[in-house]
């Protein structure tokens, strides 16, 4: 379509527009979510997994065994919300002393693998919302996840992204009726990871664009 | 015949009815009583001392009343069941306990975890799905086997909308085991996310029962002056120390993240945290760090082990080298704790009537 000489100043501002709105907004536009709490300046160091996070004020580290996870959890009133966390593993299958390394073949294949355990672990479970976000220029994607424990409804929102030989998952979950208040904070969480080596030439995907 | 025995006797029979066994022995309204067994490492079959403890159980269920029996881990030695129609269902559960009419409520312990490797190494937790799958299948006749989940909770009495006593039950082998399951569904981010679940319902569960008494029970414990030890030093009286042995020991071996669990979800909340795996029997008083919860491990069902540094932590009871259990009551406010133990199916005491009588006995009130 053909643009009439005199509007192509107006068509060109629109765009120019367009991309400052794109460009300064959130990295993740599939997002619902309201805006994020502010994070504490202070860098959390998992030096396990080779990242840091940044908390918002009021959360707490309650778990850092080195070992399985990493997890963090809001603070009300001097006590852990029940049912509230934020946790970071990694697919440590690969590294089981004397056995040979099997590392995920790539992000499809960490996911869809992640899925289809959680999907035979949990009970009602749904992929709710879908999309890709960017970890520190890493491609990773996202799953707002609906699931039941024992007999508690959930909802989790979960990151998962591959670096080097291992799968990384980041999720913050909690009682189904208490999703929408935290999940600003478990996205905010999740995009304040920055890796603390820099990521090698091989793995950066410079025309990774997130949707 | 005294009051006393009439009313357990009258409660027995209540319990005998099907229904029952679903749904407890109430007309929906919390009862001021209720009595329980506590026993665990049960599964040796006719191998160990499984038979002849089940006959005192009998006897104190006789006299004294039981609504049901908590089983905590080591259902199935040495490395669990392969299938929901495994004949050890039969020798290790249903024969030893036939005349014990009353639903069990069981959780998971490492050799039921196990099938890689040596026995109990915590390594194939895919065999505890068989346990659960066991609680809907159509051998598990008057549904007197109870594990609906690998972690769950349950109330007593079940129909109560004021019950007197709210149980979890922690899967606790994936979260500390000797050697790693190396399995995707039980490594990595996948295991992280289970124990996340796990802890998040557990602490929201007990913050938000409304029952008089509230009990955590778990196959590893927290606190214990047997081989195993504390959560967070496990094995370290073990000679060798198997934590240390090199390739296949789990960093999880020696219990920090199980400590920080179940202080996170359990401690202060849960009255009595009951557990098994050392093979003794020890009631252990609360400690700093967990707040009023008291500690009994009841893990000689059919095993035994001698204790291994009773000073480790303060007890109000300890016995070790020979096979038993615990029963317990709850009236109103008020638990009382008995210990018994037995020898060729007979209690180390007895009354003038033969009957049993426990080698200790405690009450406390309950502590808000």
């Amino acid at each position: 379509m053909s643009v009439p000489r005199r509007h192509r100043g107006r068509q060109a501002a629109a765009v120019a527009l367009l991309a400052l709105l794109v460009a300064c907004g959130p990295s993740d536009l599939g997002s619902r979510a309201k805006a994020p709490p502010p994070l504490l300046a202070t860098e959390y160091p998992l030096d396990d997994y080779g990242l840091s996070l940044r908390l918002p004020a009021g959360w707490e580290v309650s778990a850092r065994p080195g070992a399985l996870r990493w997890q963090a959890v809001p603070i009300e009133n001097g006590q852990p919300v029940p049912g509230v966390y934020f946790l970071i593993a990694r697919d440590t299958a690969q590294s089981v002393p004397g056995l040979p390394p099997t590392p995920p073949a790539g992000l499809g294949s960490f996911v869809d693998h992640s899925e289809a355990l959680a999907r035979k672990d949990s009970r009602r479970y749904q992929i709710a919302a879908t999309g890709t976000v960017a970890l520190d220029g890493r491609k990773a994607i996202w799953h707002e996840r609906a699931y039941a424990t024992y007999t508690t409804a959930r909802r989790s929102y979960s990151v998962m992204t591959v670096r080097g030989d291992h799968g990384y998952l980041l999720s913050g979950s909690a009682p189904e009726g208490q999703y929408r208040r935290w999940e600003p904070a478990f996205r905010a969480i999740a995009g304040s990871l920055r890796w603390r080596e820099p990521v090698d030439a091989a793995a950066v995907e410079p025309s990774f664009d997130p949707d | 015949m005294g009051a006393r025995s009439t009313a357990a006797l009258r409660r027995v029979a209540s319990c005998l009815l099907p229904l029952a066994l679903l749904g407890g022995c109430s007309d929906g309204e919390a009862p001021q009583v209720v009595r329980f067994l506590v026993v665990g490492d049960t599964g040796t079959g006719p191998d160990g001392f499984q038979y002849d403890v089940a006959r005192v159980m009998e006897q104190v269920c006789a006299q004294r009343g039981c609504d049901f029996a908590l089983v905590t881990g080591d259902n199935i030695y040495e490395r669990g069941v392969t299938s929901v129609t495994d004949s050890q269902f039969e020798t290790a559960f249903r024969t030893p306990y036939a005349n014990l009419n009353i639903p069990f409520f069981v959780t998971l312990g490492n050799h039921d975890n196990t099938g890689n490797t040596a026995a109990g190494d915590g390594s194939n937790n895919g065999r505890g799905d068989f346990q659960v799958d066991y609680t809907y299948s159509p051998g598990n006749v008057g549904r007197k086997w109870n594990m609906p989940d690998r972690y769950f909770g349950f109330t007593w009495p079940q129909t109560a909308t004021l019950p007197m006593a709210d149980f979890v039950s922690i899967d606790a082998s994936p979260i500390t085991h000797y050697v790693n399951d190396t399995s995707r569904q039980w490594s990595g981010d996948t295991v992280a996310t289970y124990i996340a679940d796990q802890q998040a319902f557990i602490a929201d569960r007990f913050r938000s029962s409304q029952a008089r008494w509230k009990f955590a029970f778990a196959h590893h414990p927290y606190l214990s002056n047997g081989e195993h030890g504390n959560a967070g030093s496990f094995e370290q009286g073990t000679q060798p120390d198997v934590c240390t042995i090199p390739l296949l020991v789990s960093a999880t071996c020696r219990g920090a993240e199980y400590k920080a669990f179940v202080e996170a979800a359990v401690c202060n909340e849960a009255d009595v945290m009951f557990s098994g795996h050392d093979h003794e029997l020890y009631w252990l008083q609360p400690t700093g760090a967990c707040g009023k919860t008291e500690f009994i491990v009841s893990g000689a069902g059919s095993k035994t082990r001698v204790i291994q540094a009773p000073d480790r932590n303060p007890a109000y009871f300890q016995v070790g080298d020979i096979p038993g259990f615990f029963w317990v009551e709850l009236n109103g406010d008020t638990f009382t704790g008995a210990a018994y133990t037995e020898t060729n199916g007979i209690s180390t005491r007895v009354d003038t009537g033969g009957r049993p009588l426990p080698v200790f006995e405690r009450s406390f009130r309950r502590r808000e």
